[in-house]
Order: structure tokens, then sequence, then C-alpha cells
């Protein structure tokens, strides 16, 4: 048999008998942890949301610059393809033509003078129609003047 | 629509075709980025011809009604 007249700090009393004139026990609850487990809980949930919204703004960029990429590849393909066909673009006269869609217009070549009225006005070349009804479709780098 | 989107729709139909100095007339057969075909008619017991002409020589064409 042990007396004790002090606080006894345990987990855990193992005993056949206690006798005791004034007996408390109480919970002090658990000891605090070395490491600070929710602190470091807590940052670790912040640092994850600022890298889903580093990864989100990532994707967006990702996506615009694959829309530039796209963009460029095409231009790239059209611009080899007008040197390679040795026809560029004349917005000049693109828009010319344009304005007298349906009017008979007289375009000068270096194989000749051709008269019709515009029935289709493209990039690079535009159509006529011949009064026999015959149709003319003419690159506009060959064009030398247009009445 | 470009000078060979509009010659594509008329594939198959009789077209004369000027180059600087020739004139080709034929079936047109082919339209590529940089050469079209046209197939002449052949002449008495000899063989039609298929003539390539390069796009950037071409002055330009007439589509027969």
């Amino acid at each position: 048999m042990s007396t004790l007249n002090r606080p006894l700090r345990v987990g855990v009393i193992r005993a056949q008998r206690i006798v005791a004139q004034n007996l408390q026990i109480r919970s002090v609850g658990p000891s605090p942890s070395p490491f600070p487990v929710r602190t470091i809980l807590r940052e670790l949930r912040v640092k994850v949301r600022h890298l889903e919204h580093e990864v989100r703004e990532l994707e967006h960029e990702n996506r615009e610059i694959e829309r530039q990429l796209h963009e460029l590849r095409e231009r790239v393909k059209r611009l080899e393809a007008q040197i390679s066909s040795g026809q560029p673009p004349n917005p000049a006269l693109q828009a010319l033509f344009a304005s007298k869609q349906g009017q008979v217009v007289t375009v000068s070549t270096a194989s000749g003078t051709l008269t019709g009225t515009v029935t289709l006005v493209g990039t690079n070349a535009v159509e006529l129609t011949e009064s026999s009804g015959d149709i003319l479709v003419i690159p506009y780098s060959k064009i030398t003047g247009v009445q | 629509m470009t000078f060979q989107s509009m010659l594509s729709s008329f594939i198959g139909r009789i077209v004369e075709v000027f180059v600087p100095g020739s004139l080709f007339e034929g079936t047109l057969t082919s339209v590529r980025t940089s050469a079209i075909q046209v197939t002449e008619p052949p002449i008495v017991y000899s063989q039609p011809v298929v003539v390539t002409i390069p796009t950037d020589n071409i002055e330009y064409v007439r589509v027969l009604l």
C-alpha cells in the first residue's frame, strides 16, 4: 500500500483498492503535441489553394498560347500558299472590285483588255462575266489597270 | 475565295488559259496551289495532251460557256 499526498499526473492507474479521504479525478485533456499539426495543416491548405489558383491561371495562359499558335499556323499556311502560287492578295484591288460588284468594268492585262461584269471578288483574283456568257478569272497580280 | 478555289469550281469545263506569249485550250482537269492541268483535245489519231501550267504564269483564264 502506498500513500500519496500530492497530485498524481498519470494516464492509467492500476489498483485493487483505493482508500482516500479526498479523491479528485479530472481529465486534463491530451497533452500538447510537439508538432503544431493544425497550423501546418492550415498552411498546407492555403498553399494548395494558391497552387490550384496558379494551375488555373497557367491553364488559361496555355489555352491563349494554343489559340495564338493556331492563328499563326493558319497564317503561315496562307502565306506558303500565296508564295507557292505566286499570287499574293491585293486588298486595294479587292476593295475596288467589291465596290463595283455587278457593274461592267474593263481590266487591262499584258495579254489584252478584258471587259465584263464583276460577279465574284476574291482575295487574289476577280471573276468577270463577259457579255457572251464566258467567265474570266483574272489574278490581281496580272492586272495593269481597271476602268 | 482565292484564284485556285475559283478555278476549282470549273473543273471539267472547257477553258482558255492565257500565259505570256501562249494560249492553251482544253478541259480543266486539275487545280493545285502551284499549277493547273488542262487536257488538250487529241489531234486526229493521237492521244490527248495534258498541259501543266504554273499558276504564277497565268495572265487570266476564260471559261467557255
